[in-house]
C-alpha cells in the first residue's frame, strides 16, 4: 500500500507542478517551480525508507534499521540552495515587473 | 618520420611572426621548409614500416606512420611540388595583394597533404584529409574580396567536407568490425579484412562511403564542378591543388584502400565512374573559354583515366596482375608533373600578357619562346604523343583496358572505345592550349614585361623532370612496387618502353591521336553547330549544387525560426512531453502495476499530512489572487517539513522549516509590489496543459512505484552505518571519534561531504550578492 499511495501523492504534486509551470502568469510559473522542487525532495526521502529509524547514534537505537543518512544530507543541501535560488528568481521577477509593466508572459512576448 | 608532417604547420604558425620581417622574401621560408621536407622524403626511399605515437589510448587512436612506396611517391610530389609553388609564388605574388595567410595557408596544406599521405590511423588521416579541405577553402577564397572566390571556395568546402563525412562514417564501419584504426594492420592482412567485412554484410556500405569521399576530392562526377570554379584562387595554388594536393589526395585514397577493397563492385564502380569522368569532362575542357577552365576540366579527365587503372580487377582469366594499381600511380605521378608545368605557364602568360581567354591570346610563340617550348612538351605529354612520359603511362592504361574488354568481352568493349573517344577528346584541348603560341598575334597586345626567374625557374624544373622520366621509366615504377600490397609480385614481368611491334595498346594510342588531330581541325565548326545546347551541358550539375545549397538555407532558417523563436513554454511543453512518452513506455515494459499491492500499509498520520500536500498543492493552482497562491504554498512547504519529521529525517524536516518561513518572508516583501493575479486566458490552452501534467503526473507515479520498490543499493549509506556502529564491533567509531557528533547526517555534511556543503554556501552567497546587484542597479525610467 505504501508505495502506491506515495506513488499518487507524488504524482499529483509533479502534475499540479507542472500545470502551474505553464502559466501565463510569471509568479504562477514560479509557484510551480518550488512546487516541483519540493516534489523532488520528498521524492528522495521517501526513496531512502521512511520507515526507519532516526539517523543518530545513541546506545540503545538498533542501526540495522536506520534510514538512509545521504539521501537526507543530499535533500538538507537542496533545500538550502532552493533558498538561494527561489529568492533570486523573485528578485529577478520583481526586475522584469519594473522595467515591462508586466508579468504576464504573452505580454512580455509581445514586447521582444 | 613525424617531423616531416609537423614541420610545415610548425612554419605556418611561424609565418605570422616572420612576416613583418621578410615581406614577400617570406616566399623563400616556405620553400626553405618545402625543400626539408622533400629532402627528407627522398632520404625514406628504400624503406618501408610504421611508427606509432599514442594518441588517445582508450579510443586506440594513435599517431600512426606508415611509409610504403605509394606515400613516398605522393609524398615526395607533394613536398617538391610545394617547394617550386613556393619558388614560383614569389614572382607572382608580387603583383597581387600579400598576406602571411597565404604563406600560412599553403604549408598548411601542404603539410596535411603529407600528413594524409604517411597517417597509417584512420582518425589521424581523417583530421588531415579535413584540414586540406579547410586550407584549400582559405586559399582558394585567397582574393575574398570578389564573391566569385568565396562562391568557389564554398562550394570546394562544402563538396569536398561532405566527401569527408562519408569517409568517417566508412572509417568508423571499418573500426566496428574489426576494432582496429590501424591501417598497417588493415593492410597486413587485407583479403582476410575484406572477408570479414563482407561476411557482415557492410562491405558495400564501407566501399561506397570511401568511393565517394574520394571521387568528391578528385572532382569525379557529379563532384566535378567544384574543381573549375576553383580556378579563381592564385595560379600556383592551382598548379599545386591539380598536380599534387587535394585532388590527389582523393587518388591516393583510391590507391591507400585498392588492396582491401578490390574485387568485381570496386572495379564496376570506379571504371563507371572513371570512363564517364574522362568522357565528359574532356568534352567541357574542349568546350571551355579559359586556358585554367581548360586544365581544370582536363585534370578531372585525367584522374578519372587514373581511377579505371585502380579499377583494373586483381586477377583477370585467373593470372592475377598489378597493371591496374601501377599504371593508375604511374600516370599520377607523370600528370603531375604536365599539369603543374601547363598550370604555370598559364600563370606566367596571364603575369605577361594579362589575358587568359583561349580566343584571344594568339601567337605568343615570338614573345615567349622558352614558355612556349616547354608548353607544347608539356602538352603533348598531356594529349599522351610518344615519346612523352604521359604516352608510356597512358599506354600500360590502355594495356589494362585493353585486357578488361578482352577477358569480358560484350559491352565491356565499350571500355577501350570510351577511352580513344576521351583520349581523342585529351588531344584536342592540349592542341587548343597549344595554339595559343601559334598564329598572328592581334596588334593591340602590350609588351611583354621581363618574367622573373622565380617564376621560370620551377617550369623549367619540371620540364626537366617531365623529360628525365622518359629515359628513368622504371623510376617511379621501382618507387610504388615498394608498396605491401600482396598484387605488385609480378612487376618485373610489365613491360615499360616503347613498344616493338603494333600491339592492341598502340593501336588505341595511334587511332586517339588521330581521331584527335582530325577532330581538332574541325572542332570549331562542330562546337558552333553545338552552341545552343552548350550552356545547359555546362551547368546543369552546376545548377543542381546551387538549388540544394539554396534549398538547404531556407529549410534551415525556417526551421531555425520554428523552433528557436517561440516561447520557452512552448520548449518546456515538447520538452517535458517527449521525456514522459520515452520514460513511459519504458514502465508499462517493466510492467510495475503488480508492485502496487506490495508493501505494509502507509501509517494514518503519514496518510493524513501527505493528503494535506497534495491538497495544498491543489490550492495553489485554484488560488485567484497572488497572496492566496503564497500563503497555500506556504502550507504545503510546513506540511512538507512535517513529513520529514515522521520520516525519521528531523534534520531535513528543521532545514524545511527555516527556508519555508525565509522564503514567506522574502514573498511577503515583494508581493505588494506585483499587480494582482491575471487568470487564465483560453480554456482550450488550460485543457491541453492539464492534459501534459495530467501526462507528467502518470509518468511519476510509475517511477515512484519502481523506484520505491526496487532494491536500491544502498553502499554508500551502509559505508557511513558502518563506521558508525556504536560501541560494539569498531574499536576506533570515525562518526564520534573523527567526526566528533552523533548524528550521522550532520557529520556526513560538515565532515564527509564538507567541499559540498561549502558549494552549498557558495551559491547561497551568490544569490545574495546577485539580489544585492539587482536591487541597487539602475531604477527603471532612470537613463542610464
Amino acid at each position: 500500500m505504501t508505495p502506491l499511495i506515495l506513488a499518487l501523492i507524488l504524482g499529483s504534486l509533479f502534475s499540479l507542478g507542472t500545470f502551474l509551470l505553464l502559466r501565463r502568469d510569471l509568479l504562477k510559473a514560479i509557484l510551480g517551480v518550488i512546487i516541483l522542487g519540493q516534489a523532488a525532495n520528498v521524492y528522495l526521502i521517501t526513496m531512502g525508507g521512511i520507515s526507519g529509524t532516526v539517523p543518530v547514534l545513541s546506545d540503545s537505537s538498533s542501526l540495522i534499521s536506520i534510514t538512509d543518512p545521504l539521501v537526507q544530507a543530499l535533500v538538507l543541501t537542496a533545500i538550502v540552495i532552493s533558498l538561494g535560488t527561489t529568492s533570486f528568481v523573485l528578485v529577478l521577477l520583481l526586475r522584469v515587473y519594473d522595467e515591462h509593466g508586466t508579468l504576464d508572459i504573452d505580454r512580455l512576448w509581445g514586447q521582444l | 618520420m613525424a617531423v616531416i608532417i609537423f614541420l610545415p604547420f610548425l612554419a605556418a604558425a611561424f609565418t605570422f611572426f616572420i612576416y613583418p620581417v621578410l615581406k614577400e622574401k617570406t616566399a623563400h621560408f616556405a620553400a626553405f621548409i618545402a625543400l626539408i621536407c622533400a629532402f627528407l622524403i627522398l632520404n625514406l626511399i628504400g624503406t618501408t614500416g610504421s611508427i606509432s605515437i599514442p594518441l588517445i589510448s582508450s579510443l586506440d587512436i594513435h599517431l600512426r606512420f606508415y611509409v610504403d612506396g605509394l606515400s613516398i611517391l605522393v609524398g615526395l610530389l607533394a613536398s617538391g611540388m610545394g617547394l617550386l609553388t613556393f619558388i614560383y609564388s614569389f614572382g607572382y605574388m608580387k603583383t597581387k595583394t600579400q598576406s602571411p595567410t597565404y604563406y600560412a595557408s599553403l604549408l598548411v596544406f601542404m603539410g596535411s597533404m603529407l600528413g594524409i599521405v604517411f597517417s597509417a590511423d584512420l582518425i589521424v588521416l581523417f583530421v588531415f584529409w579535413e584540414l586540406t579541405s579547410l586550407s584549400s577553402y582559405l586559399l582558394i577564397g585567397y582574393f575574398n574580396h570578389e564573391s566569385s572566390s568565396r562562391s568557389a571556395a564554398k562550394k570546394a568546402l562544402v563538396i569536398t567536407s561532405l566527401g569527408g563525412f562519408f569517409m568517417l562514417l566508412g572509417f568508423l564501419l571499418i573500426h566496428s568490425l574489426t576494432g582496429s584504426f590501424d591501417l598497417t594492420f588493415l593492410l597486413s592482412q587485407p583479403e582476410s579484412i575484406q572477408f570479414i567485412l563482407r561476411e557482415n554484410g557492410i562491405f558495400l556500405p564501407i566501399l561506397f562511403a570511401i568511393i565517394i569521399a574520394g571521387a568528391s576530392k578528385s572532382a569525379q562526377i557529379p563532384f566535378h564542378i567544384w574543381l573549375p570554379s576553383a580556378m579563381v584562387a592564385p595560379t600556383p595554388v592551382s598548379a599545386f591543388l591539380h598536380s599534387a594536393a587535394m585532388v590527389k589526395a582523393g587518388v591516393y585514397i583510391f590507391g591507400r584502400f585498392h588492396p582491401i577493397l578490390a574485387g568485381d563492385e570496386w572495379s564496376l564502380i570506379l571504371i563507371t565512374l572513371g570512363i564517364s569522368t574522362m568522357v565528359i569532362t574532356a568534352f567541357f575542357a574542349i568546350i571551355s573559354t579559359t586556358l585554367k577552365e581548360l586544365l581544370a576540366y582536363s585534370t578531372a579527365s585525367h584522374i578519372g583515366l587514373m581511377l579505371i587503372g585502380f579499377g583494373i580487377p586483381l586477377t583477370l582469366n585467373g593470372v592475377p596482375q598489378s597493371l591496374g594499381f601501377v599504371s593508375g600511380s604511374f600516370h599520377l605521378f607523370n600528370h603531375a608533373l604536365f599539369k603543374a608545368t601547363l598550370f604555370l605557364i598559364a600563370g606566367i602568360i596571364t603575369y605577361q600578357v594579362g589575358l587568359n581567354t583561349i580566343s584571344e591570346i594568339k601567337g605568343l610563340r615570338k614573345k615567349l619562346p622558352l614558355t612556349a617550348g616547354f608548353a607544347v612538351f608539356a602538352s603533348l605529354c598531356m594529349a599522351g604523343f610518344p615519346p612523352t612520359s604521359g604516352f608510356y603511362s597512358k599506354e600500360l592504361l590502355f594495356q589494362g583496358i585493353y585486357a578488361v574488354a578482352n577477358t569480358y568481352g560484350g559491352i565491356w568493349w565499350l571500355l577501350p572505345l570510351l577511352t580513344i573517344m576521351a583520349s581523342a577528346f585529351a588531344v584536342v584541348y592540349s592542341l587548343r592550349f597549344v595554339m595559343i603560341f601559334f598564329g598572328t598575334p592581334s596588334s593591340d597586345q602590350q609588351d611583354v614585361s621581363p618574367l622573373p626567374l622565380s617564376m621560370m625557374l620551377p617550369t623549367s624544373i619540371l620540364t626537366l623532370l617531365s623529360l628525365l622520366t622518359i629515359f628513368y621509366l622504371l623510376l617511379p615504377i621501382d618507387l610504388i612496387s615498394q608498396s605491401g600490397s600482396p598484387y605488385l609480385q609480378d612487376i618485373s614481368t610489365l613491360h615499360v618502353g616503347f613498344p616493338a611491334h603494333i600491339d592492341p595498346p598502340l593501336l588505341m594510342s595511334l587511332l586517339s591521336i588521330l581521331f584527335g588531330i582530325v577532330l581538332f581541325s574541325k572542332h570549331e565548326q562542330i562546337l558552333k553547330r553545338m552552341s545552343s545546347i552548350l550552356p545547359f551541358a555546362h551547368f546543369s550539375a552546376d545548377s543542381i549544387y546551387f538549388s540544394i545549397i539554396s534549398t538547404l538555407e531556407t529549410w534551415s532558417s525556417s526551421l531555425t525560426y520554428r523552433t528557436e523563436r517561440i516561447l520557452l513554454r512552448t520548449h518546456i511543453i515538447w520538452l517535458l512531453g517527449l521525456i514522459a512518452t520515452l520514460g513511459l513506455a519504458r514502465f508499462i515494459y517493466l510492467k510495475p502495476y503488480f508492485l502496487m499491492i506490495s508493501g505494509p500499509p502507509l501509517r494514518l498520520d503519514f496518510l493524513v499530512f501527505l493528503l494535506i500536500i497534495a491538497l495544498g498543492a491543489l490550492a495553489v493552482v485554484r488560488a485567484n489572487s497572488h497572496i492566496m497562491g503564497v500563503l497555500f504554498l506556504s502550507i504545503l512547504g510546513f506540511m512538507i517539513a512535517v513529513f520529514y519529521l515522521l520520516s525519521n529525517a528531523p534534520d531535513v524536516a528543521l532545514t524545511q522549516l527555516a527556508v519555508e518561513t525565509l522564503i514567506l518572508v522574502v514573498f511577503l516583501v515583494i508581493i505588494g509590489k506585483l499587480p494582482a493575479y491575471y487568470g487564465d486566458a483560453s480554456s482550450p490552452r488550460v485543457m491541453r496543459d492539464m492534459l501534459l501534467s495530467l501526462f507528467i503526473g502518470v509518468t511519476i507515479f510509475f517511477t515512484v512505484l519502481i523506484a520505491t520498490t526496487s532494491s536500491v543499493s544502498k553502499n554508500i549509506a551502509m559505508f557511513f552505518i558502518d563506521r558508525a556502529s556504536y560501541p560494539p564491533t569498531y574499536t576506533e567509531n570515525i562518526i564520534v571519534d573523527y567526526g566528533g557528533g552523533t548524528n550521522i547526517v550532520n557529520v556526513i555534511l560538515v565532515d564527509f561531504r564538507a567541499l559540498d556543503t561549502l558549494g552549498e554556501i557558495s551559491v547561497v552567497a551568490l544569490a545574495a550578492l546577485s539580489i544585492l546587484t539587482i536591487l541597487s542597479s539602475r531604477k527603471p525610467g532612470d537613463q542610464s
